[in-house]
């Protein structure tokens, strides 16, 4: 485990030295990101302009779950999301090679080795809103507490389930496809589930998971009798890291890597 | 001596599929695709003891990648067995990782956008090197690249040759076992090939470590490795020392003539030595059966106006050329296969 640290540690100093050679497209990244939480926040807030619930959920509440999903997402996009596109690429071009030689996990090589600095940047922002939205919503110190643990949870899932789609790509070589699919259902997740209907709610709750990353940690929050979900969503973790590590072994045997 | 690799009927077969070019092809290949299988490896055996350097040669495609990244255990086998330092390699054990080298000529493993130090450092945490034994390694094998100057420059700011050197660098930091070394010369000037066959014909002095080499250029393979493999379509074809190789097409040398007016190529004398002539036809070499070149050398001074002659062994690329025009001399029902 130490030893993984070490590695994890770096890792950053890599990515610190690599963001601080391209400066322009460091601060386009975080401007590009601070655009994105502008136009979620800022949507939903123009919708309880003119409804004052929706679903169960009042404007706090709601934009609550929108920060504590952006939350998500900015640790998202500074410690994941780059390794996707560039596991596509690696699996193209060989370049994979080298990485099944290491003597180190091939997962934690390809889904945790590229950081990307400027989206930490941007943490405070939303940890900000959080705390913002969080008070508004009613939530109390031992809920703060807990928030981390919470978002380090919903983090876990996200990895497990796009790591699981991502190792389609030892199938399908070309990565595109998948990578689009891995978006469009951060777009699903981005939302509450019972905005959902009955069969959609079901499908990504029990065969695509997705549902499950924010959801119930944010019910949980507003309603402490409401934490069933939360147990399926821990069980999910569990049950999500096997078939994860079962893949990927089954993916690595039809590696055939590229033709020099 | 127990062997460090030890193949067994080693087989890898890859399936691909045919497309028509144009619009309706695109559009037929997505429902029809008329799969075939190649073998990219076919019944491959081999053994190789500890301290070999050995060197798997042969035209493009004819598989030595393909085996190396089974050895290496990148891709798994489809049928056979192969044991590498007595591990399963495409079990992938952290220990055989921590004991096997790869270097891809035409690819890189360092990282293109920070300096070479940084995944030096990077490597020393992947392989759990101390301190003591990272910086002693670091100083001795940059100083036996002469790459001291450049470690602290970016990847990408560095020539082909001094980024070869780096990556050579990053494959001997752990002090491997076994080192891989696919085409480490590709596309390096002369001095450059030169300075990393040199490089790792020191090393392997220094640490008698088991050394496979694949190359285009027999100067690699001539300067570097005693025994020679030669791979075709996926089979072996020859398997022995390099002298033996030379021999295939018989006990040979080239003879080279210098005229000092152009000559006649149709003359009878030398048609029975595969002539090879100049443009101005005021060269020829030929290959003469040892016996013989004392008689066809003498014959040829007494009756063409000679300025100059030398002898040379036959060089490799020549014993390649004719097999590779006619791969019967060698493999399973060839002569001179082992």
């Amino acid at each position: 485990m130490m030893g993984y640290i070490a590695i994890y540690k770096k890792f950053l100093d890599c990515a610190f030295s690599r963001a601080t050679t391209f400066r322009t497209s460091f601060f386009l990244i975080v401007i590009m990101d601070i655009f994105f939480y502008a136009s979620v926040l800022g949507s939903v807030d123009f919708i309880f302009q003119h409804v004052s619930n929706i679903g169960s959920w009042n404007r706090a509440q709601f934009l609550f779950f929108l920060s504590f999903m952006l939350a998500v997402d900015n640790l998202h996009m500074a410690f994941l999301s780059e390794n996707f596109w560039l596991f596509a690429l690696d699996l193209r071009s060989g370049v994979l090679d080298y990485i099944f030689l290491r003597p180190v996990s091939s997962i934690f090589l390809c889904f945790f080795r590229s950081i990307r600095i400027a989206s930490m940047l941007n943490t405070p922002i939303v940890i900000y809103f959080l705390i913002h939205f969080g008070s508004g919503a009613g939530l109390g110190v031992a809920d703060f507490i807990l928030l981390p643990f919470l978002l380090i949870l919903s983090l876990f899932i996200v990895a497990e389930i796009e790591i699981i789609i991502a190792t389609l790509m030892f199938w399908l070589i070309e990565g595109n496809g998948i990578n689009f699919l891995r978006m469009q259902l951060q777009n699903v997740a981005r939302w509450p589930d019972f905005v959902y209907g009955q069969w959609a709610k079901r499908f990504f709750t029990f065969l695509c998971p997705v549902l499950l990353i924010g959801t119930p940690s944010v019910r949980f929050l507003f309603r402490k009798t409401d934490y069933f979900p939360l147990l399926c969503q821990c069980f999910a973790v569990i049950f999500l890291y096997f078939i994860m590590t079962r893949f990927w072994s089954y993916g690595l045997r039809r590696y055939e890597s590229a033709s020099s | 001596m127990q062997n460090i690799i030890e193949s067994h009927h080693l087989t890898k077969t890859f399936r691909s599929y045919e497309k028509n070019p144009g619009l309706w092809g695109a559009i037929r290949s997505l429902w029809y695709r008329p799969y075939k299988e190649n073998h990219a490896v076919d019944d491959f055996n081999l053994q190789v003891k500890p301290g070999e350097m050995l060197a798997l040669l042969g035209p493009n495609g004819a598989g030595k990648t393909t085996i190396m990244k089974m050895w290496t255990g990148i891709i798994v086998p489809s049928k056979g067995q192969v044991q590498v330092i007595g591990h399963d390699p495409w079990k992938r054990d952290k220990q055989f990782r921590k004991k096997i080298a790869l270097v891809m000529g035409q690819k890189s493993q360092l990282w293109w956008d920070i300096p070479a130090l940084d995944s030096f450092l990077l490597l020393q945490k992947y392989y759990e090197i101390s301190d003591y034994d990272f910086k002693q390694r670091l100083e001795m094998l940059s100083s036996l690249l002469q790459v001291q100057d450049k470690l602290k420059i970016h990847v990408r700011k560095l020539s082909l040759g001094e980024r070869m050197k780096l990556e050579l660098l990053a494959s001997f930091l752990h002090s491997p076992e076994i080192i891989f070394l696919d085409e480490p010369t590709i596309g390096l000037d002369l001095v450059a090939q030169e300075n990393i066959r040199n490089f790792l014909l020191d090393y392997h002095k220094l640490h008698q470590c088991t050394i496979v080499v694949t190359s285009h250029y027999m100067a690699d393979v001539e300067a570097l490795c005693k025994r020679l493999v030669l791979i075709i379509g996926g089979t072996k074809h020859f398997d022995g020392p390099i002298e033996q190789f030379t021999q295939i097409l018989g006990k040979n040398k080239i003879v080279t003539f210098n005229f000092s007016s152009p000559m006649q190529q149709s003359s009878s004398l030398w048609q029975d030595f595969e002539p090879s002539w100049n443009e101005l036809r005021t060269q020829v070499a030929l290959r003469v059966p040892m016996d013989q070149i004392k008689a066809v050398t003498v014959n040829i001074l007494n009756n063409f106006p000679v300025s100059e002659f030398s002898t040379e062994k036959l060089p490799i690329e020549r014993v390649m050329k004719k097999i590779l025009e006619n791969p019967s001399l060698t493999g399973p029902k060839g002569p001179m296969s082992l």
